[in-house]
């Protein structure tokens, strides 16, 4: 089983608190198949040992190697291949600075758009919505995002692009980094709840920096959902998220 | 702010089509909750998310040399750094305090300068001492609509507090700790409360009691005062778009249904803790009062006519000069002697109306019976509002409006 490498050691959900230690990195790397092992929020090496730096549970995504701690927290540490919604504050000669949450603003350069020349460039207004991934963080330095996704050619331009510039309106809530975090999975019940009970569909865009951006055909769809996900953050959804969520369709759109 | 702007334009949408971005009508207020705290004076207010607590601070000061006999009272609200992570970010970037002198001045406009406080009955002694209230109200969480939170803290704080009972004989005024006399409420002669609107769309949509996100983005907002008796205390419009006549009417009486709902709820949640906060838990006293008193049988805090010094009960007292300020003159048929007061549960409440009543002139009864009987008006008043209540609610909804929404208006 090479590549679950280190993380066969590890247990996923198991409560932590800060300094434990959860996995080895020398372990990790035992398996050779992944030498790569992506430290997510909330764990630092030190040593050969990965330490955990805030209480909650510990996740891993065993495909990736990647290990991080996940807490009902709000206040967003930028980590390495974070996906952010970011809000653009000021833009100067060689980018923008951006929002995301984070104790500094960070730095999205101008040309960090797929396809994007001196010539040909997007040009982001303050207060655009942009999604974009961390590329670099320090606890020294502003972290810097990027739109610009691995392994893809699709150009800024064309829309198809993954990361960019969240344009056609929309609304954008702040959900608790957790919550986000279980919003992405595929399993996610509120999501799929919606999806089924909305017949024109929605768009959702979600950042591991507890940003959720919801765009459906109407406004009062998009406020469906957006009180769908806040009351999943919540909890009072109720054990039936399908059935929850068709009522409050139904009385939204008499 | 860091409002994107495609929330500004979310909102703005879906307000032409009447919806609001947390589902609610046009004209629904988030719910309004208090919680009283134990210390007397400290009231946490939450609207929807949005809370914020006022504590008021008692204390007796030298009056201002230009109202020798007014009490003074003053206002400061802060932000508490976790209220708003976007301010959060603003005071980290160095653009933001922690203090608003803007909200400040709205609370202080609608608390001081509508007269609901009867500063005149803060008079302890005519330009020797007064009662110098404070009211900090700190916002804990902004989520929009921090006027009217900050504002019906302040007063449900205010209407919380007590101040310690004090008895002047002659030239001398002793304040008595609240462990040996029941202190007592404010003098309040009325219960100001903000509602807010904001207007949308060159004016023709208003919403009562923005959301944060809708704050950002609407283009004016009217901030209407009114007390428990439905009248007006004060109306507020900064800047923005212009409204007309009629609306505005509407809008005083949407804030005055709201305002007597509120005044009722505040009343009830605050009777009954504060009842068990008079019984059981003294508030601390004033230090130096517990090092003045040791033998304990009459602690009091002297306070001499020509120099307002404070003198430990066994020291010699001074004479003092024989000419006591007019309004002092009548409360003087008492006899001088000290109250032995065993214990806080026989307490005399009497002094305190007759030196109220002798210093402000107006021909009211004391403190607790004036309460007593502000509350039983309001209770009276607000079982006939009831119906005038309903009836306010129906007319504001039944009017005719373009475009469907409650509160919504085809501008001409």
């Amino acid at each position: 089983m090479p590549s679950t490498g280190f993380l066969l050691k590890v247990e996923e959900g198991l409560a932590v608190f800060p300094g434990d230690p959860v996995a080895k990195v020398l372990e990790a790397q035992e398996g050779s198949a992944p030498s790569l092992v992506r430290l997510g929020p909330g764990v630092r090496r030190d040593g050969d040992a990965i330490l955990t730096m805030k209480p909650g549970l510990v996740r891993v995504q065993a495909e990736r190697s990647k290990i991080w701690v996940e807490s009902a927290g709000r206040r967003y540490v930028p980590a390495l291949e974070d996906m952010v919604i970011g809000v653009v504050v000021d833009r100067h000669g060689e980018g923008y600075r951006v929002d995301i949450g984070s104790y500094e603003a960070a730095q999205l350069g101008s040309l960090s758009f797929e396809g994007a020349t001196k010539r040909n460039r997007p040009y982001l207004n303050p207060g655009a919505l942009v999604y974009a991934r961390v590329v670099s963080c320090d606890k020294v330095m502003e972290p810097e995002i990027s739109c610009i996704q691995p392994g893809s050619s699709k150009s800024w331009v064309s829309g198809e692009s993954l990361f960019g510039e969240l344009t056609g309106g929309g609304q954008l809530i702040k959900v608790s980094l957790a919550s986000a975090r279980g919003l992405l999975k595929p399993s996610c019940a509120v999501l799929n709840a919606l999806g089924e009970a909305l017949p024109k569909g929605f768009e959702c865009v979600i950042g591991t920096n507890g940003r959720v951006w919801v765009r459906a055909s109407t406004p009062a769809d998009t406020v469906i959902v957006v009180t769908a996900i806040r009351m999943a953050e919540v909890g009072t959804l109720g054990p039936d998220a399908n059935k929850t969520i068709r009522s409050l369709v139904n009385s939204k759109s008499i | 702010m860091q409002v994107s702007t495609a929330e500004k334009q979310f909102v703005n949408e879906a307000v032409k089509s009447s919806t609001r971005v947390d589902g609610r009508r046009l004209d629904e207020i988030r719910e309004t909750t208090f919680h009283p705290l134990q210390t007397s004076g400290s009231v946490e207010v939450c609207i929807g998310m949005t809370r914020a607590l006022a504590c008021v601070e008692v204390e007796h000061t030298l009056p201002h040399p230009d109202r020798p006999s007014e009490g003074m009272v003053n206002f400061q609200v802060e932000y508490s750094p976790s209220a708003n992570q976007d301010r959060a970010f603003e005071f980290l970037m160095g653009s933001a305090s922690d203090q608003d002198p803007l909200l400040t001045r709205e609370v202080e406009r609608a608390i001081r300068d509508s007269r609901a406080l009867d500063t005149e009955a803060l008079c302890i002694l005519a330009s020797k001492l007064v009662w110098s209230l404070k009211v900090v109200i700190t916002i804990l969480d902004h989520c929009g609509n921090v006027s009217d939170v900050a504002q019906i803290a302040a007063i449900a704080a205010l209407k919380h507090a007590r101040r310690p009972d004090f008895t002047v004989s002659g030239k001398e005024v002793t304040i008595h700790p609240v462990t040996h006399r029941e202190p007592i409420p404010l003098p309040i002669n009325f219960m100001p409360i903000m509602t807010t609107f904001a207007l949308f769309d060159s004016g023709a949509v208003v919403l009562i009691d923005p959301s944060a996100q809708e704050e950002a983005a609407m283009e004016g907002k009217v901030s209407v005062v009114m007390n428990e008796h439905k009248e007006i205390c004060g109306i507020r419009k900064p800047g923005g778009v212009c409204i007309e006549l009629e609306l505005l009417v509407q809008m005083v009486k949407m804030a005055g249904a709201r305002t007597l709902k509120l005044a009722k709820e505040l009343t009830r949640s605050l009777s009954g803790p504060s009842e068990m906060l008079q019984k059981s838990f003294p508030i601390c006293p004033d230090p130096t009062l517990i090092v003045n008193s040791p033998s304990a049988q009459q602690a009091e805090h002297v306070v001499q006519d020509n120099g307002t010094e404070m003198k430990s009960p066994g020291n010699t007292r001074e004479v003092s000069p024989p000419a006591p300020t007019e309004t002092l003159a009548a409360s003087y048929n008492r006899s001088n002697a000290p109250h032995p007061l065993p214990n806080a549960d026989t307490f005399q409440r009497n002094d305190a109306e007759m030196v109220h009543e002798d210093q402000s002139e107006t021909a009211k009864a004391g403190k607790g019976l004036k309460t007593s009987q502000d509350s039983k008006n309001l209770e009276s008043s607000d079982s006939d509002d009831n119906e005038i209540d309903e009836d306010l609610m129906a007319a504001v909804i039944s009017r005719p409006r373009g475009g469907g929404g409650s509160g919504r208006r085809k501008p001409k």
